[in-house]
């Protein structure tokens, strides 16, 4: 099974003394996929990016990236894998050629030729080979940013594992970091990545992972996110023709019905069914001869289910 | 993106091949850029001129001579390079390194696939590259100042191998605490203090019999080199003065100066090396292997007997032998018993001290302990791997304090049953007390370490280990009536008993001395308690690791899912 998977990970625990910031975490990525990993602060989104990068040995169990064991076998896992951390440096006395061609001699590339195609290469990949001769010192956040993007790939890795690499990156820079990477992925490629702009995330990951204290709360597609938090809250709001009191009052009555409002000819209400119970709900509204006129349904979106999950219950 | 890179088109760089160290050319761009260089050059270049000018000007006017004028211009360059090379030099590679782990660039150093060694070595003559290059361009000064003074190159030539030497290790000094210390201002501190030490207060342990240390400084070369540097008439009253300080040699080996420094430096450059390259492999791991501990310390012992026994039976090893040469009382010298106590002492809290470095940087705190059962759990082993990481230290302590007591026994009873002190022998008794006060000692500090980790063995120190001797100090020191009363206080630290047992257990101490009997006493009194004390923190420390084990092998059973 481990060869199949581009990342297998089980039963990952990470302790920090008596705190456990990674608890029990299972996951299996198969290639080309670009998973997201979300969670708020503290989740242990880090802690597990930096033991997938092999910087930290986990406190109990196993990781591997293409059938190889990332802790018996670190120095070819390396190999295997990009990690771009967070706030990613960049020495600002050299020139981003230089910086590019440093790693590129440190993964073993001899011939400077070789190096600087490497090199030029990765920069048109990240946007930005028009910087090729500035300073490091020159570069902006988000420039910075795609250099170090562009670092990570010079070694042309299997998997890639990116922690939170479009902070601090403008709308423009976004879109094009988001290209490169689907680009990347569709070369088969495996990309791991965090952040916070769930949006990003929710647009540019095949697959989303929800953390939370350490522990996986959720782990597929967007949708199925949704569903496995067993959250399934959306605001629906009804047009009518028909006077909306008779519709409310009965409304109201209804278990999975609350916060309900109602505007000269429009009702709003949060309802908590599934799809099924939503269509049942629409089609008892028609049978009691309430006149519909339009119909708006509205999800939580991914950030309002992240503050969900972070918020703690008040206290009774 | 392209086809995966195989790994056979990624040649990873030889180690040995400085050349094309990628660490190193890194280093090469950026600190070599002409536009920063230019101004460190310019300052170098004017200064040396300066330092040549006013030598040779003020030597022709004071001397006469061409050539030792010219002469008097050597030193003044030698202190600029050194200044350039150890201060320097010593601050960039430190603070080069902290840098860029406060940075995170380590981190990215430590993901390519370089070999440790690569990266080391890398880092060492990089960072310090453009020091280099200011010190080399002072050469033309200097060899146009040799050349016209008439230096023989058996002079200038060891002496410039030994800067070059001694640079290298402060640097590994500097590289070692910059990246083991993690905080940053620590760090600099310890970098800058463990310098100050090797250059000053560790070579002033020669003057207690531990010669070996001046070995690690430029200074024993620097004054064998100095008679030929200096302007004729001092170099020729200064020759006259080293005849009354003989060269100890390593065993009688007569190894010249040159070559020994060489050898003490390489091999403290190689123990430093040897803990980055553990450091770079995995950042948690120990700086030594319990193997390497054990080496490194039976290396120091070797080194310290190999140059204080030759020197015993001449005399030269005594301190007091070194002031009497400028006295008129230099013939009838005789050692002092006092002297020869106080040496054993020294020699004593030296080797109970390196013991319990060595035994708290291969002891393994719980974390660590934690994850060896868990490695081991899944590679299907009920133990941990013998003299790894994880495993406990308690042979390793055992066998440390076994070889130092050793070595303290040996120069004890070279000492007791030199020419100088008739009549008195050392037995083997003396030997079996010296190994169980170190084992006492490190065998507590290990067993504490391990089992309650290291802010309780910190706060043990402070309570247990500091206080009693302030008190006992004070204490002693209000009146002769309260100095028994202080010496027993004192005698509760376990930090007294190296420095009491030479008091206790030889016949060189005077009974009738006042202080000796309780001395004596207290000594007495903290090998039976400290003894008893170790014992049960070595059985606490069993206990704790056994249930450390049932612990894990119970959560494993419970989360672990079948594989």
């Amino acid at each position: 099974m481990a060869g199949r998977l581009a990342v297998d990970i089980r039963s990952l625990r990470v302790d920090y003394r008596d705190f456990v910031a990674v608890d029990n975490l299972t996951l299996a990525v198969p290639p080309g996929e670009i998973l997201g990993i979300v969670g708020p602060n503290g989740a242990g989104k880090t802690s597990t990016f930096r033991v997938l990068a092999t910087l930290m040995e986990p406190t109990h169990g196993d990781v591997f990236f293409d059938g190889v064991d990332i802790a018996e076998d670190p120095r070819r896992a390396r190999r295997l894998m990009g990690y771009m951390p967070d706030l990613a440096p960049v020495p600002s006395d050299l020139k981003v050629w230089e910086f590019l061609d440093f790693y590129a001699a440190a993964y073993g590339l001899r011939d400077a030729q070789q190096r600087r195609q490497r090199a030029d290469r990765c920069l048109e990949t990240v946007g930005l080979s028009n910087l090729r001769n500035n300073g490091c010192r020159e570069l902006s956040r988000g420039q910075t940013q795609r250099v170090v993007l562009a670092k990570t790939l010079l070694h042309e890795p299997r998997v890639l594992i990116l922690d939170e690499p479009a902070s601090g990156l403008d709308p423009m820079a976004r879109r094009d970091l988001r290209t490169a990477l689907q680009r990347l992925a569709a070369t088969g490629a495996t990309i791991l990545i965090s952040s916070h702009i769930l949006s990003e995330l929710s647009e540019m990951c095949t697959s989303l992972c929800i953390l939370n204290r350490g522990r996986l709360l959720a782990h597929g597609s967007v949708n199925e996110v949704r569903s496995q938090l067993g959250n399934t809250r959306r605001r629906l709001t009804l047009g009518l023709l028909s006077p909306p009191s008779e519709a409310a009052d009965w409304l109201t009555q209804q278990p999975t019905i609350s916060e309900l409002r109602v505007e000269s000819a429009r009702i709003s209400f949060e309802f908590t069914g599934d799809d099924e119970a939503q269509a049942e709900l629409l089609e008892t509204l028609v049978r009691r001869r309430v006149r519909l006129r339009t119909f708006e349904e509205k999800r939580s979106s991914l950030e309002e289910l992240l503050v969900d999950i972070a918020t703690p219950p008040l206290l009774p | 993106m392209n086809a995966p890179t195989t790994d056979s088109d990624q040649n990873e760089v030889s180690a040995w091949r400085l050349w094309e160290n990628p660490v190193l050319r890194r280093y090469v761009r950026s600190r070599l850029r002409s536009r920063d260089l230019a101004v460190g050059l310019c300052i170098t270049l004017v200064l040396s001129a300066f330092i040549v000018g006013i030598s040779y000007s003020l030597g022709i006017r004071t001397e006469s001579d061409p050539m030792s004028a010219a002469r008097a211009a050597i030193i003044p360059l030698f202190v600029l390079q050194a200044f350039i090379l150890f201060v320097m030099g010593t601050a960039q590679v430190s603070g080069g390194m902290i840098t860029e782990r406060d940075e995170g660039s380590v981190d990215y150093q430590r993901l390519v696939p370089m070999a440790p060694l690569t990266k080391v070595l890398g880092y060492l003559f990089g960072l310090p590259l453009r020091e280099y290059l200011l010190a080399a361009s002072i050469l033309p000064f200097t060899a146009w100042a040799m050349a016209r003074g008439h230096v023989p190159a058996s002079a200038w030539a060891p002496l410039y191998w030994i800067l070059f030497t001694t640079a290298v290790t402060y640097h590994a000094t500097g590289l070692l605490t910059g990246t083991v210390v993690r905080n940053r201002r620590w760090a600099f501190l310890i970098s800058i203090g463990m310098v100050f030490s090797l250059y000053t207060v560790i070579p002033q342990l020669a003057k207690f019999g531990l010669v070996f240390f001046k070995y690690l400084t430029i200074t024993p070369v620097f004054y064998e080199s100095l008679p030929e540097l200096l302007p004729e008439k001092a170099g020729a009253a200064l020759r006259i003065g080293q005849n009354f300080f003989p060269t100890p040699r390593f065993f009688n080996l007569g190894l010249p100066e040159v070559v020994f420094t060489t050898l003490s430096q390489a091999g403290l450059i190689g123990l430093f090396v040897m803990m980055l390259c553990r450091k770079w492999r995995q950042e948690e791991a120990h700086l030594l292997s319990q193997f390497w501990a054990v080496a490194t310390f039976i290396a120091v012992q070797v080194v310290l007997l190999g140059h204080a026994l030759p020197l015993i039976d001449p005399g030269d090893l005594f301190p007091s032998r070194s002031f009497r040469w400028f006295t008129s009382q230099a013939l009838d010298w005789k050692p002092d018993n006092k002297e020869a106590l106080a040496m054993i002492a020294v020699y004593g809290l030296f080797t109970t001290g390196l013991a319990c470095v060595l035994t708290g940087i291969v002891t393994p705190d719980r974390e660590r302990q934690i994850r060896g059962w868990r490695r081991a759990f899944k590679n299907g082993e009920d133990r941990l791997p013998a003299f790894g990481d994880t495993d406990s230290a308690t042979l390793c302590t055992v066998i440390i304090s076994l070889c130092g007591g050793i070595g303290w026994y040996l120069f004890t009873h070279a000492l007791l049953e030199s020419r100088w002190f008739p009549g008195h022998h050392a037995g083997l008794h003396i030997l079996i007390i010296h190994c169980l006060i170190l084992f006492a000692v490190t065998g507590s500090l290990q067993a504490l370490l391990d089992a309650q980790g290291g802010r309780a063995v910190g706060m043990g120190l402070l309570f247990i280990g500091v206080l009693p001797l302030m008190a006992g100090a004070i204490i002693g020191s209000i009146d002769n009536d309260y100095l028994h009363v202080g010496i027993w206080i004192a005698g509760i630290s376990p930090l007294s008993l190296p420095a009491s047992a030479p008091v206790a257990l030889l016949s060189l101490a005077d009974s009738e001395t006042m202080a000796v009997r309780p001395i004596q006493g207290a000594a007495r009194f903290g090998w039976f308690v400290w003894g008893l004390v170790s014992l049960w923190l070595i059985h606490r420390s069993r206990t704790h690791r056994q249930t450390l084990k049932q612990r894990i092998l119970g959560d494993r059973s419970s989360t672990n899912p079948a594989r």
